[in-house]
């Protein structure tokens, strides 16, 4: 397989009491081997779901109505939705990993710390005990935990955000994934911690040849640690380019609307730059583009028929009538 | 202060979120069925149900006595619908005690905390400790066994539940922010209580006074199946259960009726407290 | 020159730790440990700092939302802390507090319109005509239409709720708002909304603000002045065009370093603050940030610094000055 992971249409419901929600909408990217893929979307844009199905971890109400995950494995091609809970398992913690937002959650409060890194080696590899607190010891010197010995005794609740986040960290890296799903990993540290997290992952990346999709809201994250990137806006991808371009060659309205907005804060001189109006409540999708009615670039086209994702310029996709697929702007 | 109509209102509203689950469904019709039997017993019932037809003592169900008639001759059918009149009343009633005072104890428990709270929850545990039948038994035994006191009795054992779960809401509620916000614009704390809070509390409270109404019910059928709750000939499941003690072998329809409607009172009420509980704490979740 | 409005000298808020089965205290924790700034008129003062710094607890101290230790708040000529509790309900519809939470901060179960109303009622004797008429105002000026006013806070959007907490905060005409990160628990593209019309709010109320935030953009933004805070303590001082330009604080040099950049093409040269926030319970003695600071010395593990006045305005305290 040439990618790590073909992510083909994906669309995920939400039931509510007689009908559903469609939070994710016909999703689709592919990431590659060794390759940090930033997903970055506001609250409500489908992002965060969509990683959490790679590896079947919605539980109800939510479900994946459509679509197929093809992933790299070991065992060659499989489609992660269609495994079975056992051949599931195997994959989770040991082929691919996730960390998550908060940390202090994420850990249970009842357990030590080496206790929660040793169960995931005693689920996948055949070590006695002696080996896996080895292991464990090792995985925390690496991710630059100081006192590894006396950590190892210590329950969550002992421990700062930024100190369980790395643990968590080695937690996800021990069995030496192939893929790393992090999901607004550094948001609810301070910005000095997840200056460390970052720059933490960012080398780990390098010696242990893992993919990392980061999912995020923050642009700044994404400028800092990812190669690739897909915009996603009310359940659907909008945009999809290599980070550079993203920037400095910004296609889509609302990503160029996301950026001035970033960048215009701390700029005294002028007024905040704010794209007008609100995301589309779930449940009402317009039949046209769903950024239109806050789009300062929309014409006719644009709120009678719903754009395609297509390829604008080599790597570079668009879901946006301002362009078609030669790449000439209309 | 809400007006009436916008109570009803919002009452609609819960209904209509209630009925569109399969289980809100059965458990809101199954609770209307008991209300509708115990309001028009009067015109349902057949016979009077202090008439003995002494020549029919002990008949199976048939076309004349649809569930057959008890030992002294009276139609079952009409002492059950009956039943349910009273065994609403004892459960709305009882459970109206109970709630009340432990709004009034939770709230003030839960707002004030330290040394108030202390010696409420002391008491409630007190209360608590002893097993709800038998402490209900040693009410009425010292009141004296009658409708009324049976009433008050089953009030006082559930009171420290009711005390408990408000006062868990009152201080989760108490750490939200609009309670700060509330004291920033400068609000006195009597205020804070009866518009922030109350109000905010009232959905598990109302699930609570479901729940606990079909715990009333199975008590006071409990009472009465000891003899020390409803006394004949005012007819109470529980007490019909009682008297055909005696008669269960040869005439099993005695002790098959009140039972399916004690069963079938207990589980609408409870497949509609849980129901409600779903409908009223989503809107909860902000 | 401007006046002062709002005048903090020497704050205290210390919680107490109890613990063992009869509740005995065995420590404090040192949330705000002697802190001193003064906020003129019209003039949005800044807090910034990390989580656990101690800014939110300033913020609501100055309030007496939280009970401080110690210490002297003077509000327009008066001593806050010296006021009862009547005379404190008064003050407060001069000074208000929006917070950070848009969801938590609004009663679900009432309406718009009636939680507009209530910091009317409680401070004036108006008419339901003459609220209406506040009312009316008050939602046209923050950008929500009138047809809202009997919707549940539960119908809006974050955007939209936070901008019902400032009507809310607003209506009663404050002199003074304490802004606790208002904007922190928004999406970005909806962040610039509200930053605007804060800013607008405070040119046509001639509104005073003590701004509270951990992100230093929006700071930078929309700050006159700003302290920056550390385990309870203001480690530097002054104008904010003044401290962005030229940190001196080892701290506040490492904060603004590590705020990721915006452009890919442009990386950033870090300094990275090795080790953890130290427990406020028990603060050491030296200096707060002595095992994180790269340029520590001898003296700053025994030495508290204090602010020593460097340029004008500008105020940091560091043993390296």
């Amino acid at each position: 397989m040439e990618n790590l992971l073909e992510v083909k249409n994906i669309s995920i419901d939400l039931k509510t009491r007689d009908n559903y929600k469609k939070l994710a909408d016909n999703v689709s990217f592919n990431i590659g081997k060794k390759q940090s893929f930033g997903i970055v979307g506001e609250s409500g844009c489908g992002k965060s779901i969509t990683a959490l199905s790679i590896m079947q971890l919605l539980s109800y109400p939510l479900k994946v109505s459509s679509g197929q995950i093809f992933f790299d494995s070991k065992k060659g091609k499989v489609d992660l939705l269609s495994l079975k809970n056992n051949e599931i398992r195997r994959l989770r913690g040991n082929e691919i990993s996730m960390i998550f937002q908060e940390p202090m959650t994420a850990l249970d409060p009842i357990f030590t710390i080496e206790q929660q890194i040793v169960e995931t080696l005693k689920f996948h590899k055949d070590l006695n005990k002696k080996e896996m607190k080895d292991m464990a010891l090792d995985m925390l010197k690496k991710v630059g935990i100081p006192r590894a010995e006396q950590i190892l005794n210590e329950y969550p609740h002992q421990l700062s955000g930024g100190m369980l986040q790395r643990i968590m960290i080695a937690i996800a890296l021990i069995c030496k994934p192939k893929l790393l799903i992090a999901d607004e990993p550094t948001t609810a540290l301070d910005v000095t911690i997840q200056a460390q997290i970052l720059e933490l992952m960012n080398e780990l990346k390098e010696s242990y040849d893992t993919s990392i999709i980061m999912i995020t809201h923050d642009l700044g994250v994404i400028a800092e640690t990812c190669e690739r990137v897909a915009v996603f806006y009310s359940g659907q991808v909008v945009e999809e380019a290599d980070v550079a371009a993203l920037f400095h060659n910004t296609a889509h309205p609302y990503t160029s609307g996301l950026l001035k907005a970033v960048t215009s804060i701390g700029d005294k001189s002028k007024e905040l730059y704010t794209i007008p109006g609100m995301v589309p409540a779930g449940g009402h999708m317009p039949k046209g583009c769903r950024f239109e009615e806050r789009c300062s670039k929309a014409v006719t086209i644009c709120k009678e028929k719903a754009p395609e994702l297509i390829e604008i310029e080599e790597g570079h996709k668009c879901r946006c009538w301002l362009y078609n697929e030669s790449g000439d702007d209309k | 202060m809400k007006t009436i109509i916008d109570i009803l209102k919002t009452i609609i509203g819960i209904i209509k979120e209630l009925i569109k689950d399969p289980m809100g469904r059965i458990g809101f019709i199954g609770v209307l069925i008991i209300i509708i039997l115990s309001v028009l017993a009067p015109l349902i019932a057949p016979y009077d149900i202090t008439e003995m037809f002494t020549r029919d003592k002990l008949t199976a169900p048939g076309s004349q006595y649809l569930f057959g008639t008890d030992n002294f001759g009276r139609d079952v059918f009409s002492r059950v619908i009956f039943g349910a009149k009273v065994s609403l009343k004892v459960g709305i009633v009882s459970v109206g005690i109970s709630a009340t005072l432990g709004l009034i104890f939770g709230v003030t428990a839960g707002y004030f905390e330290g040394k108030v709270d202390n010696i409420i929850m002391r008491f409630m545990d007190i209360l608590f400790a002893f097993p709800s039948i038998l402490l209900a038994l040693f009410i009425v035994s010292v009141l004296g066994p009658n409708i009324t006191n049976t009433m008050i009795a089953i009030g006082i054992v559930n009171t420290p539940v009711f005390t408990r779960t408000v006062r868990a809401s009152v201080i989760s509620v108490k750490s939200m922010e609009y309670i700060t916000s509330a004291t920033s614009i400068g609000l006195k704390p009597i205020n804070i209580i009866l518009r922030h809070i109350v109000p905010n509390i009232l959905a598990p409270f109302t699930v609570q006074a479901t729940l606990a109404l079909s715990g009333a019910i199975l008590t006071e059928a409990s009472m009465s199946f000891l003899g020390l709750g409803i006394q004949p000939p005012d007819p109470s499941w529980g007490s019909m259960l009682n008297e055909s003690r005696k008669y269960m072998e040869t005439s099993p329809w005695l002790v098959i009726f009140p039972a399916i409607f004690i069963i079938f009172t207990i589980l609408s009420f409870n497949i509609l407290g849980d129901s409600l509980r779903d409908v009223l704490d989503p809107k909860l979740k902000l | 020159m401007s006046k002062i409005l709002v005048e903090v000298e020497n704050l205290k808020t210390y919680f107490p730790v109890k613990s063992g089965v009869f509740k005995k205290t065995t420590a404090y924790v040192h949330a705000v440990d002697g802190i001193s700034f003064k906020v003129n008129e019209q003039e949005t003062f800044a807090l910034v700092g990390e989580s656990g710094c101690g800014k939110s607890t300033t913020g609501r101290s100055i309030l007496r939302i939280i009970e401080p230790t110690s210490g002297k708040i003077t509000f327009d000529g008066d001593d806050v802390l010296k006021l009862s509790k009547d005379e404190m309900r008064e003050k407060r519809k001069d000074m208000q507090l929006i917070f950070q939470n848009p969801y938590s901060s609004l009663n679900p179960r009432m309406t718009v319109k009636k939680l507009l109303e209530e910091p009317l009622k409680t401070h004036f004797k108006m008419s339901q005509k003459e609220m209406d008429e506040q009312v009316l105002w008050i939602m046209d000026k923050v950008g929500l239409s009138n047809d809202q006013l009997e919707r549940y806070p539960h119908q809006f959007s974050g955007g939209q709720r936070q901008r019902i907490s400032i009507a809310r905060a607003i209506i009663s005409k404050p002199k003074f708002v304490v802004a606790d990160e208002p904007v922190s628990a928004l999406d970005v593209s909806i962040q610039s909304q509200i930053l605007n019309l804060l800013i607008e709010l405070q040119k046509e109320l001639k509104l005073t603000y003590v701004f509270i935030s951990h992100d230093l953009n929006v700071v930078r933004h929309i700050s006159n002045s700003v302290a920056v805070m550390y385990l309870g303590k203001i480690v530097e001082k002054g104008l904010t065009e003044e401290i962005f330009e030229n940190p001196m604080h080892p701290y506040t040099q490492a904060l603004l370093s590590a705020v990721p950049s915006k452009d890919p093409l442009k990386k950033k040269k870090r300094i990275i603050l090795k080790g953890d926030v130290p427990s406020p319970i028990n603060p050491p003695k030296g200096c707060p940030l002595y095992l994180r600071c790269e340029k520590a010395m001898d003296i700053c593990k025994e030495n508290n610094p204090l602010l020593k006045t460097m340029d004008g305005t500008h105020e940091t305290a560091c043993h390296l000055y």
